[in-house]
């Protein structure tokens, strides 16, 4: 992909994994997929999304906004709208706290250590059906 | 140890957490094997991860882009309902002796199969289920919902008001959080909200290009 001319206050990636970058980060910018909003909200970092208009993206967008953790903009926002929603969360720690407050509950959730004892569960029953 | 099987396809976001739980099970001492579609054997197998294609149903490319309601009846036909998974799931059952499947949540062919007793199975949702989910008075949802009903009655199972009630009483696995999913307030004992799972990645080289004491926000944009 050709982003033309790349200001010198940014770097372009076709990959970086999450981690590498969220630990520092103060905002995400999205398209809200699951992935990319639940490893924002697990560091704590407030999101300005941007959903297509499919799957989950417009509800998890929407649902952020309602927690408080974000804004949620039309996928097609034009660019003066996405600074001014980028200025808001970064500028009010409000956003911040309740992502503060989501990072608590997922790092409280079982995991995969939860997801693996479910499906041990589920292979020590003989039975193919549920009770 | 159990063998497991994922059936899965990649929407994006449902891979990773599939992944994220079968190398968890796999540190665990059991096997994994993930059965989907011909487009995803090289991202499996660049994870090292077993995979074999659905024998009927695998060669359909779900990346292919064509006109939107092409694309949603294609997708219809072949992944979210798709009557071929009554027979293509047995049949990578034998192929790989597995013991348990676990079924992304949107493939009602391959949950119809389970169903009718294929194996014990447990159901993967990503993400929220008031987001996955279309409801039924939708035309997604409609569409869904009917073609989930015509192979429900090549498989002589009852049809379902909901496209959710294929899962209804079966061990669902939500890689979310409560409050992410206004769904969780009518769940039933059997749905457990694990919170987000992530997959294990290799090392990455990438480092930042500003200093560490660079005192401007950071903002990731992560499309």
């Amino acid at each position: 992909m050709d982003l033309g001319t790349v200001p010198d206050n940014a770097a372009v990636r076709p990959f970086v994994p999450h981690q590498r970058v969220l630990d520092d980060a103060a905002l995400t910018v999205t398209h809200a997929g699951h992935g990319t909003v639940a490893a924002s909200l697990a560091h704590g970092v407030p999101l300005v999304a941007l959903p297509n208009p499919a799957a989950d993206q417009p509800f998890l967008a929407a649902r952020v906004q309602r927690l408080g953790a974000g804004l949620a903009l039309d996928g097609e926002a034009a660019p003066t709208l996405i600074q001014t929603a980028v200025r808001e969360v970064l500028s009010q720690p409000s956003y911040a706290a309740a992502a503060a407050k989501l990072a608590i509950a997922i790092h409280a959730a079982p995991g995969v250590g939860g997801a693996v004892l479910e499906l041990e569960r589920l292979a020590s029953v003989t039975s193919p059906t549920p009770a | 140890m159990t063998r497991f099987a994922f059936v899965t396809w990649d929407r994006g976001g449902n891979v990773p957490p599939a992944v994220g739980i079968a190398q968890g099970l796999i540190a665990r001492g059991h096997d994994v094997v993930f059965i989907g579609y011909e487009v995803q054997r090289k991202g499996f197998e660049q994870r090292r991860l077993s995979f074999v294609a659905l024998r009927r149903s695998g060669a359909f490319d779900t990346f292919a882009t064509s006109e939107p309601g092409h694309r949603i009846s294609g997708l219809t036909a072949n992944v979210w309902a798709s009557p071929d998974h009554l027979d293509d799931i047995p049949d990578a059952l034998d192929a790989t002796s597995s013991d348990v499947l676990v079924v992304d949540f949107s493939m009602q062919g391959a949950l119809a199969s389970a169903t009718r007793g294929a194996a014990p199975m447990a159901v993967l949702a990503h993400s929220a289920i008031a987001g996955l989910v279309p409801p039924p008075d939708s035309p997604v949802g409609a569409a869904r919902l009917s073609a989930t009903n015509s192979l429900r009655e090549v498989a002589r199972l009852p049809h379902l008001a909901r496209l959710s009630e294929a899962w209804t009483g079966y061990t669902t696995l939500v890689t979310t959080i409560l409050a992410l999913d206004p769904a969780a307030e009518t769940a039933d004992d059997s749905v457990h909200y694990l919170g987000p799972v992530f997959e294990a990645l290799p090392e990455d080289p990438w480092e930042s290009p500003w200093r560490a004491d660079d005192d401007r926000p950071l903002v990731l944009v992560s499309i």
